[in-house]
């Protein structure tokens, strides 16, 4: 047992081609073994959203990425719910029949998983998302109509009493694309993801409320060449049940006071474990200077070449998730990694 | 209010922190930042490479 509550942070960035979660949720596996040895697992929606396919992880707080910065900071912490009320935003570019689709998903969560949602609005205006694929191979994106979005996110805040935010937001088809194909096939960056992370940055950001989006896209034609990796956003018309199932126990964002029991903030993070060529987000730098110790996962490559030796961040390199759990479970026992390996040098003077 | 995509590339400072708030500090002068990560480093330089997407009143 231990002394304290052992907590950890995952973190998988989207859009960056990360070998193990670039894909449909394909670090979830990930998130389910830590979640077994940790107290408290944060991670990210991009690390547990697998669209038809989530799992209900009861010790792991489900935080949107620009939230995870904040509280990586230490500007915000993370407090836990039994039930928020979920709003659903609807971008007004998604046509009828996908809107209904993305209505019926939302009413199936109601009535067979038991959710708590408002009623929904449409935006005002349609979103414009725009993708680009940077020089880094990273995949961004920006949306036209911002304030169209937070329009929207206000009026569920203030009249539905909403607590989290859903955002679906109508992405380009582009089914003849090579990144597409790409993706599909397990490889290559997710050219969604850097817009998606963009929207729902804007909603945190705003409002200091949960928020997790998901694209609306046409089906794609059946593929018998998809990858197992990216399999789970084939299987339905929408990406949207994970969302809602994730928003929907969602820890709220808090500010100083009044602190209850159950909050938790930056300090009481005890490791980090993070792909080893992205260390360079907000996150990982700014836990890197609470004593939380980082772990960073060769195997997972991306596109990124931010190594925490290079942005001088002492981490512990290993080379496999495997490996990087039995990292957690010494490190939580209280026992050094070096009396695991066979040869153990004597003790030097300093 | 308009989102727009940023590259920039700053010098590489000693502590992680410390370059930090040097990114922050210089997305600032574009816009307010709202995800950016350091794509690339450049020990030999000593330069880091920023992609980031800043939101900009209009």
């Amino acid at each position: 047992m231990s002394r304290r509550p052992y907590r950890v942070v995952l973190i998988v960035p989207t859009g960056i081609g990360a070998a193990i979660g670039g894909y449909a949720g394909d670090a979830l596996p990930v998130a389910r073994a830590i979640a077994q040895v940790a107290d408290t697992l944060i991670t990210h929606p991009n690390v547990l959203n697998g669209a038809q396919l989530y799992w209900p992880l009861t010790n792991a707080y489900y935080v949107e990425g620009y939230g995870l910065d904040q509280v990586a900071a230490g500007r915000w912490g993370l407090r836990p719910v039994h039930q928020n009320r979920i709003g659903l935003v609807l971008d007004q570019a998604i046509e009828p029949e996908l809107k209904l689709r993305h209505l019926q998903a939302a009413d199936a969560a109601r009535a067979t998983l038991g959710l708590e949602l408002t009623d929904y609005v449409v935006t005002d205006a349609a979103l414009g998302v725009e993708l680009q694929t940077a020089n880094s191979g990273a995949t961004w994106g920006t949306i036209q109509n911002p304030d169209s979005l937070l329009r929207a996110a206000e009026r569920l805040i203030t009249q539905g009493v909403a607590d989290a935010i859903a955002v679906v937001a109508r992405f380009p088809d582009d089914l003849g694309s090579e990144a597409l194909q790409q993706y599909r096939q397990g490889q290559g960056v997710d050219p969604l993801a850097g817009a998606e992370a963009v929207i729902s940055h804007l909603v945190v950001r705003t409002f200091q409320i949960p928020c997790a989006h998901a694209p609306a896209l046409s089906p794609l034609p059946i593929d018998s060449a998809l990858s197992p990796r990216s399999a789970a956003e084939e299987l339905g018309y929408t990406f949207l049940p994970c969302v809602l199932a994730g928003l929907s126990q969602a820890p709220q964002f808090i500010n100083q006071a009044p602190a209850q029991a159950n909050d938790l903030w930056a300090d009481q993070i005890d490791a980090v474990v993070v792909p080893a060529t992205a260390c360079g987000g907000a996150a990982v730098m700014s836990l890197s200077q609470t004593g939380a110790r980082i772990i960073a996962v060769a195997e997972n490559q991306t596109t990124m070449q931010a190594s925490a030796s290079a942005l001088g961040i002492e981490a512990l390199q290993v080379n496999s998730y495997l490996e990087a759990i039995g990292a957690l479970v010494t490190h939580r026992a209280g026992i050094s990694g070096a009396a695991l390996h066979p040869l153990l040098p004597s003790i030097k003077p300093l | 209010m308009i989102t727009r995509f940023v590259a920039v590339e700053i010098d590489l400072k000693s502590s992680a922190e410390e370059l930090r708030q040097d990114i922050e500090a210089t997305l600032q002068t574009w816009g307010d930042p709202l995800r950016w990560a350091v794509v690339q480093v450049d020990e030999l330089h000593r330069k880091v490479s920023i992609e980031a997407v800043v939101t900009v009143a209009e």
